[in-house]
C-alpha cells in the first residue's frame, strides 16, 4: 500500500482535528429581524421583498468623497448598470 | 490516487487550518464572518462596507437572511463578486453557505436581480472563479484567506453550478422573456449544491 506523503497525511490530521474542535464551538448567534420599521420607500421595499429593488446581497455602498481619487465613488459603484 | 496538484494540496490545507485556528481558539468562521459584531441582523452586511480587493479586483460580505429564506441549518453565507473595469460593474461569483458552527454546507449562485450584478456568461464567470483570490489586512484577512481557498478547492464544482445556472436561466427565458426573468422575484437561488469539506477532502484521495 503506498504510503500517504506527510502533506497529506497531515491534511488528513488536520482534517479529524477540525471535525473534533468544531463539535465544541458555541453556535454563531441567531441571525435577528431587523428591528427597525420601515419609514421610506426603499426600505418599503425591503420589507416587502428582502432581497429585491435595493439589492440587499449587492456590495455595499460606500460613502461618497468629494474629492476622492476612489475611482467607485462618483458614479455610485453599487448601483445596477442600467 | 488521483493527482492532486500542490496549489489544490495548499488550498485544502488553508480551508481547514483556518477554520481549525478558529475553533481552537474557542470561535468559528461564522463568528469571524460577522467581523467583530455581536448580534447578526438579517441583510446587514459583515463587515458593514464589505471587503474590498483593489488588486484582485474583488470583493465579499457575509449576511444573513430570515429564517424562510435559508435552507436549515444554515446560519448565513458569502457573497463574492469580481469587481469589472467600470465603476457599478460587478458580477456575483458564487454564494458559500455556513451552518451555526461555520462549517461550510453549500455553494449556489443566484438571480440577477438578487444583487442588481452585470450579467455574465458561465464561460466569463469561470475565467472569474479561475483566477479568484481576495486579501485584506486585519481581522478579515484569514477570512479573505479561506474564502480564496474554497474557491480553488471547489472550482470544478462552482463551475459545475455556474454551467447549470446559465441553463436553467437559458430555458427558463424561452418562456418568459430574459428580462422578466432575470427579475422575476419567484426566482432567486438559480443552482446550488450542498458540500462538506470531509467529502471534498476525500474526494482528492487525501
Amino acid at each position: 500500500m503506498k504510503k500517504q506523503s506527510p502533506s497529506r497525511r497531515k491534511l488528513t490530521e488536520t482534517l479529524s482535528a477540525l471535525m473534533l474542535a468544531t463539535a465544541l464551538v458555541a453556535p454563531a448567534p441567531a441571525v435577528l429581524a431587523a428591528d427597525a420599521p420601515a419609514t421610506t420607500a426603499k426600505d418599503s421595499k425591503k420589507v416587502e421583498n428582502p432581497c429585491g429593488p435595493s439589492n440587499p446581497c449587492g456590495p455595499a455602498k460606500k460613502k461618497k468623497k468629494k474629492s476622492s481619487d476612489n475611482p467607485c465613488a462618483p458614479n455610485n459603484p453599487c448601483a445596477p448598470k442600467k | 490516487m488521483a493527482t492532486v496538484s500542490e496549489p489544490l494540496l495548499h488550498a485544502a490545507h488553508e480551508a481547514l487550518g483556518i477554520p481549525l485556528r478558529y475553533a481552537q481558539a474557542g470561535s468559528s468562521l461564522a463568528r469571524a464572518a460577522m467581523a467583530g459584531a455581536a448580534r447578526c441582523i438579517e441583510l446587514v452586511h459583515y463587515p458593514r462596507q464589505d471587503v474590498i480587493d483593489k488588486t484582485y479586483g474583488t470583493r465579499f460580505y457575509y449576511h444573513a437572511h430570515g429564517a424562510r429564506r435559508h435552507p436549515d441549518n444554515e446560519h448565513g453565507h458569502f457573497h463574492l463578486f469580481a469587481q469589472g473595469s467600470q465603476p457599478g460593474d460587478y458580477t456575483h461569483l458564487a454564494g458559500i453557505s455556513l451552518d451555526p458552527q461555520g462549517q461550510p454546507i453549500r455553494l449556489f449562485t443566484v438571480n440577477r436581480w438578487v444583487t442588481g450584478e452585470t450579467w455574465r456568461q458561465a464561460a466569463e464567470v469561470e475565467q472569474a472563479l479561475a483566477c479568484f483570490a481576495v486579501q485584506t489586512r486585519g481581522r478579515m484577512a484569514p477570512v479573505a484567506r479561506w474564502l480564496t481557498a474554497m474557491v480553488r478547492l471547489y472550482f470544478p464544482q462552482l463551475v459545475c453550478l455556474v454551467r447549470r445556472r446559465d441553463a436553467v436561466m437559458a430555458r427558463r427565458s424561452a418562456r418568459q422573456g430574459w428580462e422578466a426573468l432575470c427579475e422575476d422575484r419567484r426566482l432567486d437561488v438559480v443552482t446550488e449544491c450542498r458540500i462538506s469539506l470531509s467529502q471534498r477532502i476525500q474526494q482528492l484521495g487525501c
